[in-house]
This record gives structure tokens, sequence and C-alpha cells, in this order.
């Protein structure tokens, strides 16, 4: 007996039961679907984090004021900050920091903007010329700020598209002005927008030189303080570096000799990416356990039927062996059946699942990922389930005795 | 997988003539619990190539255990089985099943068709087990229908025949390997007297071939139709009488009565 006839056999035998087979089939169907579903969802939330995190900038790193270990998350402006336009220029030295290619210091704070009789509150941002590189931005309409007006303490201003519409609609604002605690800014450019993947809304925000910013807007209990400073390390493979020698740096200016007791932070992108993964993981395992339980009660549920399945047919099996089967024949054919429930079910699973991700993709603002692999892992999966739980009942009708399985009625 | 040698080269080794089925000392017991039961006790019988059968005895004496153990169903707990001159009687589980392929047509009490095939795929499942190919296999499997008259119902379930026509194509089943020996136990048990007497005399066509058959019954005329009787009582051989015996008597069916009616 030949593969081909051990698989028509198993699929006769599958079909002229078709209610029961379904019925059988239904745990591991739900478990692949299941598995389909969270996995798709897990790496479509995970992709969305990547996309968030990468408009943030190319190759950036990012210094904050305070220490982590103080456990100080919110820096709001205003509160003394521990980071200042000096460090930002130690940090410029090319000699002392080589892989880094870009600083750009910036203070922030909200504000009321007035323009044409509308008034607007924003986070003014006051940074320098490096800006747009280092956060990945573009300019839509007009010009950014240049090196000319932060060394003038110009009182120009480029703004985000919210703020451009907020206060002059869709009219074309280059050219306007906006009046920021009595001093007259004029507009010279507006910034494209930064995506719908942006955590905070980058597009509601406006931008001044640094040093406009320090001397007629911001002016704090310390005015050289800045609320971060931006580094762009050289190339991706420089981040590394780029991280020591910010940290020397900065531990000598501050003079401080125990790097743990740092009163600044340096956040790289790649630690951003990995705590956000992280969080991703532990709820893509969380829903992979799920799957795995019910795919194991799938597999019990294959193997009960089968179970009932030899029983039922003790007379058919005493009859083949009489007439030559061998037991492991035997054997194989009701591990066939088994393997040919168990891929059904999965088939069936990842038709189910697929149609669920389409319809969570469509209905939702989640994305579900659809991918090759996972598929293809779970026709493996069930497939070995089916095998795995199909031994025991193969292994029992395989031993039967020919003569007590014909004797039974 | 056990090369088996045909039994004409056999022979000559042992030097058991025509030998198809020669039991020595055969015996089983089954012990369940407590209780054992000697099914056999020390059976000889010896079956020559082209024979027809008979055994008969009461219900109880041990003919299907015999059968079973004729048919390489079952091992005996002591004794010794040649079949077509090998030594069955210790064979693997897997050897035996390619023994029984190979050399034995069973035909059975309750016809033991599977109800989801049709005739034809019924006849050609021991071809499966044969390693036959599919186009081969359908040949041989319409002839043995066309054989036992049922050319024309081949595309038939067991559940659309009469108990009849089952047992017809059940017989066509232990055809179409052409065993050395056919194996039938009760095989008119569930059948009506002309059904029985068509199996009947489809298994006498099958010994005109040459072949062998085994006949298991209790009842003295069916046992009537071979050309030995052999009687057995409580697991022993009580009486072996040849067919030219029993015709040289008045008459023949009376014997075989006589014999039944001293056996109960
Ligand atoms: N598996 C078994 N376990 C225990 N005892 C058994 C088993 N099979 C048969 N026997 C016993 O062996 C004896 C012979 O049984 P067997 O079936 O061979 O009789 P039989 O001649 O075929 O009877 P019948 O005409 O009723 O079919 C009986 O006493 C029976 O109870
Ligand atoms: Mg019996």
């Amino acid at each position: 007996m030949n593969f081909r006839e051990t698989l028509r056999s198993a699929l006769e035998s599958i079909v002229s039961h078709r209610s029961r087979s379904v019925l059988t089939v239904l745990g591991i169907l739900i478990g692949i679907a299941a598995v389909i579903v969270t996995v798709g969802l897990g790496q479509g939330s995970q992709q969305k984090v990547n996309a968030t995190i990468s408009s943030l900038g190319s190759n950036l790193l990012i210094v904050t004021p305070g220490s982590t270990s103080s456990g100080g998350v919110s820096r709001g402006l205003g509160s003394s900050s521990t980071l200042t336009i000096q460090d930002a220029n130690a940090l410029a030295n090319h000699i002392d920091a080589p892989d880094i290619s870009s600083v750009v210091p910036i203070v922030q704070a909200g504000s009321v903007l007035q323009a044409n009789g509308n008034s607007w509150t924003a986070p003014v941002v006051g940074t320098t010329t490096g800006y747009l590189s280092a956060r990945d931005r573009q300019i839509a309409v007009g010009s950014f700020f240049t090196q000319q007006d932060v060394t003038t303490d110009a009182d120009v201003i480029d703004i985000g598209t919210v703020v451009a519409a907020q206060l002059f609609g869709t009219a074309n604002p280059v050219g306007q002005t906006i009046t920021i605690q009595n001093t007259p800014f004029q507009v010279i450019g507006e910034l494209a927008s930064a995506g719908s993947s942006a955590t905070a809304n980058e597009d509601d925000q406006v931008f001044i030189p640094i040093s406009t910013a320090m001397t007629q807007v911001l002016g704090g209990s310390n005015p050289s303080s800045v609320s971060q400073i931006l580094l762009q390390a050289k190339n991706s493979s420089s981040i590394n570096a780029a991280y020591q020698e910010a940290n020397n740096l900065l531990l000598q200016t501050h003079g401080i000799t125990n790097p743990t007791a740092a009163d600044f932070t340096i956040t790289t992108e790649t630690q951003l990416l990995t705590t956000a993964t992280s969080v991703s993981k532990t709820l893509t395992f969380l829903l992979a356990g799920i799957a795995a339980v019910s795919l194991i009660v799938g597999g019990i549920g294959v193997m009960n039927i089968m179970l009932v399945s030899v029983a039922e047919r003790v007379k058919e099996i005493g009859l083949r062996k009489a007439l030559g089967a061998t037991p492991s024949l035997i054997r194989d054919q009701f591990l066939t059946e088994a393997l040919l429930l168990g891929l059904s079910g999965g088939v069936l699973g990842i038709a189910l699942g697929v149609t669920i991700s389409l319809l969570v993709t469509h209905l939702s603002s989640n994305t579900v990922i659809l991918s090759a692999p996972v598929m293809i892992a779970s026709v493996v999966i069930s497939g070995s389930i089916g095998l795995i739980f199909g031994v025991y009942p193969a292994s029992r009708a395989a031993a039967l005795a020919p003569i007590e399985a014909l004797r039974s009625e | 997988m056990a090369v088996l040698v045909p039994a004409a080269e056999q022979v000559s080794k042992t030097g058991i003539m025509n030998s198809v089925l020669r039991l020595e000392q055969i015996s089983k017991s089954y012990v369940t619990g407590e209780n054992r039961v000697d099914a056999l006790r020390g059976i000889n019988l010896e079956v020559k190539e082209g024979e027809f059968v008979s055994i008969m005895a009461p219900s109880g004496s041990g003919k299907s255990t015999l059968m079973h153990i004729i048919g390489c169903l079952d091992t005996p707990t002591s004794g010794r089985y040649l079949l077509a001159g090998r030594d069955v009687s210790r064979l693997e589980e897997a050897q035996l099943a390619e023994v029984r392929n190979r050399y034995i047509g069973f035909v059975f009490q309750q016809f033991h068709l599977l109800t989801n095939m049709t005739a034809l795929k019924n006849v050609e499942l021991p071809l499966i087990y044969g390693k036959v190919q599919q186009h081969e296999r359908t040949r041989r499997a319409m002839e043995a229908l066309a054989r036992v008259g049922l050319a024309n119902r081949w595309s038939h379930r067991p559940n659309q025949l009469s108990g009849g026509q089952q047992q017809r194509v059940a017989i066509a089943r232990a055809l179409v390997t052409d065993p050395k020996v056919i194996l039938a136990d009760e095989p008119t048990g569930n059948l009506d007297s002309a059904s029985s007497k068509d199996v009947l005399d489809w298994l006498s066509d099958f010994q005109k071939t040459g072949r062998t058959v085994v006949l298991i019954t209790h009842e003295p005329d069916v046992a009537e139709y071979a050309d030995r009787i052999v009687s057995m009582r409580d697991g022993r051989i009580v009486s072996d009488i040849k067919k030219e015996h029993v015709k040289s008597a008045t008459n023949g069916s009376a014997v075989a009565a006589k014999i039944a009616g001293e056996l109960d």
C-alpha cells in the first residue's frame, strides 16, 4: 500500500464523517486563527511604533536634563535645568566629539500666539538651523530661519500646519505677523506635516531662533538653560561612539566624577526602539500563550475523536489486518488521517484569521500584518499537532489483535 | 519483509508431499484471570493440496479458534504449524500479515465487507496490501466479481446488495489474490438455503481449480459438500472421514448426520 493509497483512504474517511471532522478540527481552527490575528496585530503595532520612533530623525541622540535614576520624568520648562547652552557649545567641539556631526539645542514653552485677531496656544520652540535635519522635517512654504537670524536675534518665525490653519485658515501664512508676548514676529515659512505616525502633535508648534527665544520670549530663572539638546551621530554605526563622547564631555563640564550621579540623560533611538518592542513583545507573548493553549486543547480534541474513530472501526481494522495490512500500515493510515485533520484545521484557521485581520484593519485604526512566515508556521504547527496527538490513537489501532477486532460486533 | 520460499521448493526439503497445511500437536489456551480455557488440545491435522475439508463440531468446541490459527490470525500456545511447508507458528505480526495476504482467502459468517466502499473497492483491498498496481488491481477485481456473477454490481455498496450477494462479493475478495487456501468459517450461517447452495457451489468450483478449501460448520448438510469431514469435540479431533468412505455408505448425508448425532 503506497502513500497515495494511504492518503486517499484517510481522505475518504474524513470526508465520510464530514460534520464530525469539522467539529474535531474546531479547536485547531480557532487556535490558528488566533495566532494569525494576534501575531498580525503585534507586528502591526510594532511597525507603528518603529515608524513613530524613526520619524524622530535619523541617528539621533537626545540629551535631557535630570538623571534616570532620580526618576524625574517630567521636566517642565521653568524648573531650573541642569542643561545649558554652554553644554551645547561644548558638544559642538569637533575635536572632543568627532562622532557628533551636529548639535541642536532646544528651549521650549507654551505661549499664546496672536494674528489677525485670532489667538491660539501652542508650544514655542527655540532652536538652531540644524533642527530640520535632526528631526527629519521639511519646509512646505517659504524658508526656515538662517544662521544669520540666530546671530542677530531676528524676530522671525516658522509655523506648523495646525498653527497655520488655526491662525490664517487657508491663506498663505508667509509674510504675515504673529505676536508673542507683545513681540511681533514675521512668518517666513510653514513646515510640512510631520505625518500621522507622530505621537505628540508636532504640527502644532512654532519655531523661532534660540537666541530670540532666550532673550525675548522665555526668560526663565536661568536664562542659559535649555530643555533638551539633539545630537546627530555621523552615521548609524557611530551612534555608540557619539554617546560615549557626549557622556564624557557632559560629565566633565558638569564636574561630575561618578557616572551614576549624572544630572543628564542621553537617550538613543535604539533605546527607544528596544523599550517599545519589549512592550509589544510582552503583548505578543501573552497572546501567543493563549493561542498555544487553544492549540493544545485542539490537539486533545483530535486525539479524542481519533480514539472514537479507532473504537468505531475495530471491525474494519481487524478485516484489513486479516486481508494483509501490517500493523505499521494501520498506524500510518490513522496517522495520516490525524495529520490531514490537523492540516485542514490549520488551513481553515488561516482563512478565518485572514478574514478577521482584514475586518480589524478595515473597521479599526489597528493594522494587522499578514506575513507568509506566520502562515507557513501555522500550517506546520497544525500538521504537527495532528501528528503528535494522532500517535496514541494510531498505535492503539496498530496494536489491535486481528481476531479481537473481527470478533467485536 | 520476509521473502517466502515457494511451496514446491519447501516440499522437497521437508519431504511433505503436497501438504498445504500441517498442524502438529497444536494447543491453544485462553487465560482470563483465574480461569483457563483449553480451546484446542493437541490437534494433528494435515490437509493436502486440492482437498475440500469440512471441520464440523458443535458450538464451543474450538472451530473458530482452529480457523484463526490456520488463517494465521492467531498463534498457538504450543505445537508447530506448517503452511505451504513453512513454520508460521512463531512469526511476528507483520510477517503473519504478509503470509495471510499471500496464502489465505477468508470467507466469514458476517461477510465483513467495508460498508463505505463499493463492491469493487472491497474486492481490491487484499490486492492493495499485496502491492498490486492500481490498473492491474481493478482488472483482477473485476475478473473476480465476474467469476461470482456480480460484474454488473461492481459499483454497489454492501447495503445495496442481498446477503447472498454480499457473501459472493466476500468470496470474490477471497479469490482475487489467487490464494493457496480458502478458509470459510460458517459461510452460510447467515444465508437462506438457495444462497447457501450458491456459496457452497462457488467453493466447490474453487476446489476444482486445484485449490484447497477448509470449511468450518456445525451443519451436517453443509459439511456434506466437502470430500473429507473432520469432527471435533472439546478441542480434540474425534473423527476424520474421507468422502470415498462416506460415499460407500448407503446414504452419504446419513453418515454426516450420524457423526453429528454422536457429537451432540
Ligand atoms: N478470546 C477468548 N478468551 C477466552 N476464551 C475463549 C476465547 N475465544 C474462545 N474462547 C473459548 O474457547 C472455546 C472454543 O471457542 P470457539 O470460538 O473456537 O468455538 P466454536 O467451535 O467456534 O463455537 P461456535 O460454533 O459457537 O462459533 C470456547 O469455550 C470459548 O469460550
Ligand atoms: Mg465459531
